[in-house]
């Protein structure tokens, strides 16, 4: 068996993917989502967190996914959270947050999604910076969007000048 | 199309859940509604302004690079196609809640080039307003009045508000909106009117002046007003409303009331009787101009015109076209394709006539020519040509060029460019700038066009007063000199690429159009059809062509098999067919891979292989790449494991190697399918590549390891999806397992690819088991644990298969590397790789007079170390040494070899080993005293039960000769047909070829000299794909037999006997060179040809033929001695020549016989024979040979007399 391609040497990811999986403790990629993952699991029910994978089809089957993201849906209305995303550490800075994030927003759009957010919390600045350049803007939440919703969140309205904990929202 | 009028709801006779009872509505915001009158949430604002545009242009389909060149024209177009089909997927659920995802969407239908909305007119409300108002202003034209209000009540009130409310700012919503407002006016207006008529008239002067606060400017308002105040009895107001009017007009137009309006202020002043009729003008007419041809029942899109006109009309001057023309999105992503059909060495060549030779292309240059014709005789139009790129329409405007400048026509060429980098009108500008200035006003037109400098330093409005007379002016001032041009000589105007034109040089074409049919100006215009690329402008503009009297459009169509056979000048039809499916029929690929294929290989040596084997070619890949890159990521990675699949691409496959669901799966293809590179396949659910060049472009795009993983990951999913029942998928696993072995697939290929060969084998598809054998070895990974027993039984399998197709020498070599395996393996391994060989077979493996020392020492080593008792061993290893011994000087002891090997194959009463002993000894013992016991050994074969088919034709074949030697002609043609059909079902080109060539002998002796050379082609067609020795020197012979029966030699044909009779291993030719040298008058040639070669006759399966080629010789020319060769014939004289299993079949020996009695003087005997010649070939109705005996028979007789 030949090691796994150095994604280095691999001039673009033409093969790679979007796939949902089980949103589950032991599914592949949950080790890159951390402990995010456990704590949606405990807070909604798994019907309402799904994981999604950036995998590369033209990689070994048994290869863990590049990339991952845990969305939270609404109860009811077409809202939904992003919880985490994140990279695997040897295809970072190669622009898969991105695609991971493009790809998600598709297809939380063909799912009639209307609004995602994030809460963005102290030391999350390249999740932010991803999220500003994919048109996320910081938002107030209105109550009656998180009316459908369990989520709790706090809102620092102490730091305007620089929110440490901040909500983003974009339109789909 | 139905319209409902009554009654404003859409229909619901068919709500069946296809969409039929969804109701559209833009007469306000856009709104959906469905059945059940519930209104749908049809999502956030972009969302709607996809289905508002689908709307506007439905049942039409809006090509999806136009839907995104105007939602999201800043964006990448690979996110945009996918936020475009998320957009897409989401309508679909709101439009047909109840669709299972797998069925294909009915409403919202995805079609190449985009998208469309499947509804009927009826549908959409401002249809049905329309319609309303239309049988509302019948209704009064009618006088019938009464019926008006209840027509137009229930329409009018459909109104919500602005049309199309929520886009206020998009440009295909505006005028749209303005059209259909007007519209509302009139029908206010027809209302108003019929309401006079009833003698409402009170109502109607509130109506009226309520109308005239919206529009004063209409003065059938102020008209009806005017009549509605008189017949209330209002005279004074009536007058008073004249003024008011003409105080309104005088002072902010500066114009006058209408003529019309003045006469009805006179007949109020006479006070005209006229005025209690209905006045002749009711004030419809002032329907909306833009929609003149909407009747009722029109779909909307008629009378909207389509989201991208209305941008065009509001185009102040020509110079702002280009602005409108290089939207993002629309740029083609092929370069302008070469003129194809002058490939070196292929160029077409001119016939003789009127007309250049083009392959496939003769309508059009008939018509081009009559077109042509009637241009010159004053007769013009405009002429297109579409057809998609690398077509071949520059090759048709040339001819056009060549037929109109040999009528006497000016020719004019003029090329659109793609992009933004042209000026406005850059076509017309390259056609006027062809001209010499001849006092008129060419210069002016060309300084106005390219904005170079102001016409003698006036102000460009100084013509007109407004920008539409301004270019209308402009366009006529073009034409003028243009007709004045044509006037002095007819003019041929090519113009390419028109697709590319900006909208002002669009226009000026269909403003020339109008007139063009009475000048002596033909305009011929190329453009590809791709609605990919067709803007809304040239669409428009197409279709206003094509309502021109003189316009006329002519497809291009690519090549049929027939004309690619044609262009290449008549060539092998499989070649023909790989060409055709490579390229699709493209003459531009078509181009590109034969100048790619020539510059590898002599033109007239390609093979179907070379074509198969070829890689694509970049400018096809490139083109192909660009187009992908359009797409979503994840479009394109799914498009590139669709393309490791294959050309056919099951969805369920598809979905298993990806890992994804078949919703999403559904999703992320359409804009493939929508842009034309995949087609959905019948039922919708699977896919195939539009072209095969897409999937091979794609496929070449992936890198080794990237192309390894995914066949792995596409074998696991036919694995899983065979569900147990691999048999029918070991094929499609061998190929997926075998591409990924070196990835950690190399067992599950290994063994596939073993399956799948077993399998064919079972299934008589014995170059498919080749090549799965190979396959299997080559699979093999060399460090996994019995790697070398493996290898062994897989070359061991692999040489059987070989030798099955004929692959004598490919079969070797596989069974020698298994040899020296075995030797590590132990002696079974050895006799068993040894044995191989001495399977059942027609004809000896090796070439002529060929002994492999070698094969014969590991065959004696084996013998002389088997143990007692393994007599079905020795069976084997002897009736295999017997034929290995056959052509050297130990043919003797071979045949007795063989002998032993069928007593001891008998006596174990196995029927196969018997079968197989049997043939081993027809083969060791063919020598001509042997005949006897091989013709009975034959027939021993033949009672054996369970024989293969492939035995019981070799059998027979090996009996044929038999019969023919002893003139049992009718039991031969039994054979001779069985064994035909026979082969027909097993496919070895092994037997094949054989029992051509016993048919080429057997048409010999009819004297069919043409079905000869046919099967002699044809058997030697199927020869070559054996390894076997001798197709050359068995064509060559039958050829100078065949020519021979004729009388007329081949040129060329003695020589290439000759060299080839210097060939040890073409001894069989020496003679027949001797003949041949004879027949060409050169018997000093034949002296010296028997002096170098000698006149050796072996005694094997060939002496009868070599003597009696001998006999022929003698008979001329003394040498060989013919006494000799009396002593050998004349026992055997009543018997029929015939060469191996009957390649060459002569008739009677008594002939030559006779031949050589003469030749020594024996005239009587001679005569004696002859007669017996001429008598056994009339008893057998073997005209042609009789005729010849009897010719001798004459000769013999006449020699007698003297």
């Amino acid at each position: 068996m030949p090691s796994p391609p150095d994604p280095r040497s691999s001039p673009s990811f033409s093969t790679l993917l979007l796939r949902e999986v089980p949103a589950h403790v032991n599914a592949a990629g949950a080790r890159l989502l951390g402990p995010a993952l456990t704590s949606a699991l405990g807070e909604v029910s798994a019907a309402r967190c799904r994981m999604y994978v950036l995998a590369d089809l033209g990689g070994p089957a048994e290869a863990p996914p590049l990339a991952a993201a845990l969305v939270q849906t609404g109860r009811t209305a077409p809202l939904a959270r992003l919880r985490a995303l994140a990279v695997a550490a040897p295809y970072r800075a190669r622009g898969l947050g991105r695609r991971l994030l493009g790809d998600l927003l598709t297809e939380l759009r063909a799912d009639g999604i209307r609004r995602v957010h994030y809460l963005a919390t102290p030391g999350d600045d390249g999740m932010r910076a991803l999220l500003r350049a994919a048109e996320f803007t910081p938002v107030a939440v209105a109550a009656e969007e998180t009316r459908d919703t369990s989520w709790t969140y706090q809102y620092d309205m102490g730091s305007f000048d620089s929110p440490a904990i901040i909500w983003f929202g974009r339109e789909l | 199309m139905r319209t409902a009028v009554d009654g404003m709801r859409a229909p619901v006779d068919e709500a069946d859940g296809t969409g039929a009872g969804l109701d559209f509505r833009i007469l306000g915001p856009l709104e959906v509604v469905d059945s059940s009158g519930t209104v749908l949430d049809i999502g956030p604002r972009k969302q709607r302004a996809v289905l508002a545009l689908l709307l506007l242009n439905a049942p039409q389909i809006v090509p999806l690079d136009q839907l995104i060149d105007r939602l999201w024209a800043d964006e990448p177009p690979s996110s945009a196609t996918g936020t475009l089909q998320a957009y897409i997927s989401q309508l679909r659920r709101i439009l047909e809640p109840l669709r299972s995802p797998r069925s294909p969407a009915r409403v919202l239908r995805t079609r190449e080039p985009g998208y469309l909305l499947d509804i009927s007119s009826g549908q959409v409300d401002a249809n049905r307003f329309t319609a309303a108002c239309e049988a509302a202003h019948s209704a009064l034209a009618a006088n019938r009045p009464e019926e008006v209000e209840r027509i137009l009540a229930p329409a009018l009130s459909q109104w919500r508000g602005e049309p199309l409310a929520d886009f206020p700012d998009d440009s295909f919503a505006g005028s749209l909106a303005t059209r259909l407002t007007e519209t509302r006016m009139s029908a206010l207006s027809v209302r108003a009117e019929a309401w006079l008529a009833l003698g409402r008239h009170a109502e109607v002067a509130v109506e009226a002046e309520r109308l005239l606060e919206h529009d004063p400017y209409r003065e059938g308002l102020w008209g009806l007003l005017m009549r509605a105040l008189y017949r209330d009895r209002r005279q004074a107001e009536a007058l008073a409303v004249y003024q008011r009017c003409r105080t309104l007009l005088g002072d902010e137009l500066g114009l006058d009331p209408s003529p019309e309006l003045r006469r009805l202020e006179r007949a109020i002043l006479d006070q005209d009787a006229s005025l209690d009729g209905p006045w002749p003008h009711a004030p419809w007419p002032q329907t909306p101009p833009a929609a003149p041809a909407a009747p009722a029942g029109s779909d909307v899109s008629a009378a909207a015109a389509g989201p991208g006109v209305s941008t065009a009309p509001a185009e102040p001057a020509p110079s702002a076209a280009p602005a409108v023309l290089t939207a993002p999105g629309l740029v083609p992503a092929l370069a302008a394709a070469p003129a194809v059909l002058t490939l070196p060495g292929l160029a077409p060549v001119p016939a003789a006539g009127d007309l250049p030779r083009l392959v496939g292309r003769q309508p059009h240059l008939r018509r081009i020519a009559d077109r042509v014709e009637e241009a010159g005789i004053g007769r013009g139009g405009v002429f297109l040509v579409s057809g998609e790129s690398g077509i071949g329409k520059t090759r048709l405007a040339e001819a056009a060029a060549e037929m109109a400048g040999g009528r006497g026509l000016t020719v004019v060429w003029s090329r659109c460019i793609e992009g933004s980098g042209a000026p406005a009108f850059w076509p017309w500008i390259q056609v006027l700038q062809a001209f010499h200035d001849d006092g008129d006003d060419l210069h002016e037109v060309l300084r106005r066009l390219t904005g170079d400098g102001r016409p003698h330093g006036t102000a460009p409005s100084a013509d007109a007063a407004d920008p539409d007379t301004a270019r209308f002016l402009l366009y006529d001032a073009i034409s003028r000199v243009l007709s004045r041009r044509a006037s002095a000589r007819p003019l041929l105007v090519l113009m390419e690429d028109i697709h590319w034109a900006d909208a002002a040089s669009l226009k000026l074409l269909t403003f020339l159009a109008g007139d063009l049919h009475r000048v002596p100006l033909l305009v011929l215009a190329t453009l590809r059809p791709e609605p990919a690329e067709a803007r809304q402008a040239l669409t428009d503009v197409l279709g206003e062509l094509t309502r021109q009297r003189g316009t006329e459009r002519m497809g291009v169509t690519a090549f049929t098999t027939e004309q690619i056979a044609d262009y290449l000048g008549g060539t092998d039809p499989e070649l023909v067919r790989a060409l055709h499916d490579r390229t699709g029929g493209n003459p531009f690929f078509l181009g590109e891979l034969l100048r790619l294929l020539a510059s590898v290989h002599p033109l007239d040596r390609v093979t179907t292989a070379d074509v198969v084997a070829l890689a694509v070619p970049d400018g096809v890949r490139d083109v192909i790449a660009q187009r992908v890159s359009r797409l979503p990521e994840d479009s394109q990675t799914l498009l590139r494991v669709a393309a490791v699949i294959g050309r056919e691409v099951g969805a369920d496959m598809l979905e298993a190697a990806s890992g994804i669901g078949g919703a999403r799966l559904m999703m992320l293809l359409e804009p493939a399918v929508a842009t034309g590179l995949l087609a959905e396949v019948d039922g919708g659910w699977d896919y195939r590549f539009s072209h095969a060049l897409v999937q091979e472009a794609l496929y070449s795009g992936l890198s080794r390891l990237q192309r390894a993983q995914l066949h792995g990951r596409v074998g696991e999913a036919a694995e899983s999806l065979a569900r147990g029942d691999l048999d029918a998928r070991l094929p499609v696993l061998a190929h997926h397992f075998g591409l990924a072995a070196r990835v950690g697939y190399a067992a599950k290929a290994t063994s596939y690819a073993a399956r799948a060969a077993a399998q064919a084998s079972a299934r008589l598809a014995y170059d498919e088991a080749v090549m799965f054998w190979e396959q299997a070895l080559a699979s093999l990974d060399p460090s996994a644990p019995e790697a070398s027993s493996s290898r062994y039984a897989l070359l061991v399998e692999l040489g059987r298969a070989r030798r099955v197709t004929g692959d004598v020498v490919g079969a070797r070599v596989a069974l020698d590397e298994a040899v020296t395996l075995a030797t590590d393996l132990g002696d079974d391994a050895v006799i068993e790789a040894a044995t191989v060989f001495g399977g059942i077979t027609l004809w000896n493996w090796r070439a002529y007079g060929v002994v492999d020392r070698r094969m014969i020492a590991v065959l004696e080593d084996q013998l002389s170390r088997l143990p007692a008792g393994q007599e079905r061993r020795r069976a084997e290893l002897l009736g295999t040494l017997g034929v290995e011994l056959y052509y050297g000087e130990r043919q003797r002891e071979g045949q007795r070899y063989a002998a032993e090997a069928v007593e001891l194959a008998r006596a174990t009463g196995d029927p196969q080993l018997l079968a197989r002993a049997l043939n081993n000894f027809i083969i060791a013992a063919w020598t001509p005293e042997n005949d006897e016991d091989r013709y009975r050994a034959a027939e021993e074969i033949l009672t054996l039960p369970g024989l293969t088919r492939a035995t019981e034709i070799t059998a027979r074949m090996h009996r044929m000769p038999g019969f023919l030697r002893a003139g049992m002609l009718a039991d031969f043609d039994a054979e001779l047909a069985r064994c035909q059909r026979l082969t027909a079902e097993v496919r070895m080109p092994e037997l094949e070829t054989q029992v051509t060539y016993a048919g080429v002998g057997r048409a010999m002796l009819d004297g069919d000299w043409d079905e000869a050379d046919r099967l002699t082609t044809a058997a030697t067609d199927s020869y070559r794909r054996t390894s076997l020795w001798g197709p050359d020197a068995l064509k060559m012979a039958c050829t100078f037999f065949s020519a021979w029966g004729r009388g007329r030699q081949p040129q060329g044909l003695l020589d290439q006997l000759v060299e080839a009779g210097d060939d040890d291993s073409n001894r069989l030719l020496r003679p027949t060179a001797v003949l041949a040298a004879l027949e060409a008058g050169d018997e000093a040639l034949a002296h010296r040809l028997i002096d170098r070669w000698g006149v050796t006759v072996e005694r094997d399966w060939a002496w009868q033929y070599m003597v009696w080629q001998w006999g022929l010789v003698a008979a001329r020319i003394g040498r060989p001695d013919p006494h000799g060769l009396l002593e050998q014939l004349t026992p055997i004289a009543s018997q029929l020549m015939t060469m191996g299993t009957g390649c060459v079949s002569w008739g009677s020996l008594h002939d030559v016989v006779a031949l050589l009695l003469r030749r020594t003087g024996r005239i009587e005997e001679a005569l004696a024979h002859a007669e017996q010649a001429a008598e056994t070939h009339r008893r057998l109705g073997l005209r042609s040979m009789e005729r010849r005996s009897a010719g001798l028979v004459g000769e013999l007789r006449a020699a007698l007399q003297d």
